[in-house]
């Protein structure tokens, strides 16, 4: 066999790229026993699954310098990404040497002029957008060491709201032989960045969070010390609308969402909104349905204002709304 | 993220995690199915003996269900025992033999394997609290004249009481009958209280210190939370809770 077969360099590679990574993989534990995978994502940061991590408060870490125990400052239930601070570091540090600028994904710098070397370094920046059939490796760990899976990017979509009301810079299907102690582990490009974070989806799909994804949600983390959450107030409802209301109202939709609440002190009770009103519009796009209203009320902002167009004993009314927070206290 | 788009399979946030060993793969599928549906998302399958053992000395787990045809579950019920693990036995078949000589080997629970999910996870809530778990028709070998037939073997042999943990002053009949089901009922102010506080992202323990509960009380109400929104994680709970018109935005 020659020396520099071509197999051989081939592995040679594979194998560099994933020991270029695996600083940043972690395992995280849960409670007594239940193990995933993490992304150190800066000094002070660790970037897990947030389905995974349940309702748990503090969690152990393992990463090739050792054990350390990790503080979960954030959940987002909306994006399946949470936030665990190492327990002694301090709010905000390492910041400057978080991703930042170069976290910004920009589409079609595809030439690459690094390709074929080893990667000089594995950063956070996204230099591109995923391609469908993109080379692709999951990084992750478990307590008996580092673990790497090979694979190809299977779907590679438009940014995407989940139905949880999370907005997500690309829909990313990876076809991996996952298993659950991957939950949480990165996903690493052929340059070695760190280009999203790898979760179970549904019909057993992997799936992939853009990288951008995270850094959205760990600068919104950065900036308020938590991860505040929008909020206005009102439950709503689902009517059924007959063709004839529908035609009288102009809608295409069937449903119609319908105040069935509005909790007391919340921005929706400031406003005025009141039991009964029907939603038409939201900044003047119509509001589809309860989903739709809830997804686009949870990529909203605090502190933004919102309009909403409201059928109020038969005649369209516009309420100004500045979305709340919702209370954690 | 099992959730983000369509229902998902993976549950969450029970207290109680368990070892299923077997080699017989339906009968494993047909009792994942069931743990999976009473809400244990933390289990380990041990598909040989060997493997229990392993799994027994790396972690702190007792709860371990052995089951199949008798007497194929024997070797993971002497292991278990040997490890001072709890084990439940899910037998296929009613035979009164089997069962007797289930508990005379160590084991917490005699069943059968076809028991309804929520009463499954009764069984086990029960064992993990130090008690011993029968079927009705068990109450024979308690009381009959073959008492002696199925008294428990030498000590050496049978479960000494997990230490640490309460033993019951006697065995016990299954707990009462499946709660009535909870899918599709509103939520209680304090359960919507709840949600809203996991909707916020705090943990378990943050809710439990904003109550002023402890947080297995939490973990309760969250129990209950997801069993009428027949949801599986925190995320589903929350989505549905909104679509229902039970949680505000």
């Amino acid at each position: 066999m020659a020396a520099n077969s071509l197999l051989k360099q081939y592995s040679d590679e594979r194998a560099a790229l994933v020991q270029h990574a695996m600083p940043k993989a972690a395992a995280i534990i849960v409670g007594r026993r239940r193990a995933l995978s993490g992304i150190r994502w800066r000094d002070d940061l660790i970037i897990t699954a947030a389905e995974a991590i349940g309702g748990a408060e503090h969690v152990a870490v393992t990463l090739d310098s050792g054990e350390l125990e990790a503080n979960v400052i954030a959940t987002d239930l909306t994006t399946d990404i949470a936030i665990l601070r190492v327990a002694g570091a301090s709010a905000g540090s390492g910041a400057s040497a978080a991703a930042g600028k170069s976290a910004t994904v920009s589409a079609g710098a595809d030439n690459n002029a690094t390709a074929g070397s080893a990667p000089a370094n594995t950063s956070l920046a996204v230099p591109r957008l995923l391609r469908v059939g993109d080379t692709i490796v999951v990084v992750g760990r478990t307590l008996r060491g580092p673990t790497a899976i090979w694979g190809t990017v299977q779907l590679a979509g438009p940014a995407w709201n989940s139905r949880r009301g999370g907005k997500i810079d690309q829909r990313l299907e990876l076809d991996v032989g996952f298993d659950p102690s991957f939950e949480g582990a990165a996903v690493i490009d052929p340059d070695g960045n760190i280009v999203a974070m790898a979760v179970p989806g549904p019909y057993d799909r992997v799936l992939g969070i853009p990288a951008a994804t995270i850094e959205t949600v760990v600068a919104k983390v950065d900036q308020y010390g938590h991860l505040p959450r929008p909020y206005l107030g009102i439950r709503l409802q689902p009517l059924w609308l007959d063709d004839e209301t529908r035609s009288k109202l102009g809608r295409k939709a069937r449903a119609i969402a319908a105040v069935g609440g509005v909790d007391a002190g919340s921005p929706a009770e400031q406003a005025h909104m009141e039991l009964g009103d029907l939603l038409l519009t939201l900044d003047g796009h119509p509001a589809e349905s309860v989903n739709d209203m809830a997804c686009r009320i949870a990529s909203a902002t605090p502190g933004q204002t919102i309009a909403l167009e409201v059928l109020r004993g038969g005649r369209p009314l516009t309420i100004n709304v500045q979305i709340g927070e919702r209370p954690r206290h | 993220m099992r959730g983000l788009a369509e229902p998902p399979n993976r549950p969450h946030g029970r207290p109680v995690s368990a070892i299923l060993a077997t080699a017989d793969e339906p009968f494993r599928n047909r009792v994942l199915e069931r743990l999976l549906a009473a809400g244990y998302d933390d289990l380990e399958v041990a598909e040989l003996p060997a493997a229990l053992a392993d799994l027994l000395r790396e972690s702190k787990q007792t709860l371990v269900i052995v089951g199949g045809t008798w007497p194929d579950p024997q070797a993971f019920l002497r292991v278990a025992v040997n490890a001072g693990a709890l084990p439940l036995v899910l037998l296929e078949s009613s035979a009164l033999e089997a069962e007797g000589e289930a508990l005379a080997m160590g084991a917490r629970a005699a069943l059968q394997s076809d028991i309804p999910a929520s009463s499954l996870a009764a069984a086990l809530a029960a064992v993990d609290a130090g008690l011993i778990v029968l079927e009705p028709s068990a109450r024979a070998l308690l009381l009959s004249a073959n008492r002696d037939r199925f008294a428990p073997a030498p000590a050496n042999s049978v479960a000494e009481p997990a230490p640490s943990r309460v033993e019951a002053s006697s065995p016990v009949e299954p707990p009462a009958a499946a709660p009535t089901p909870r899918k599709g009922r509103p939520l209680t102010s304090r359960e919507r209280e709840i949600l809203s506080l996991v909707a916020s992202g705090t943990s378990n323990k943050g809710i439990a210190r904003v109550l002023s509960v402890s947080a297995n009380t939490v973990k309760f109400h969250l129990a209950a939370v997801f069993d009428k929104l027949n949801a599986a994680t925190r995320a589903e709970a929350v989505a549905e809770a909104i679509r229902r018109g039970e949680l505000s935005l």
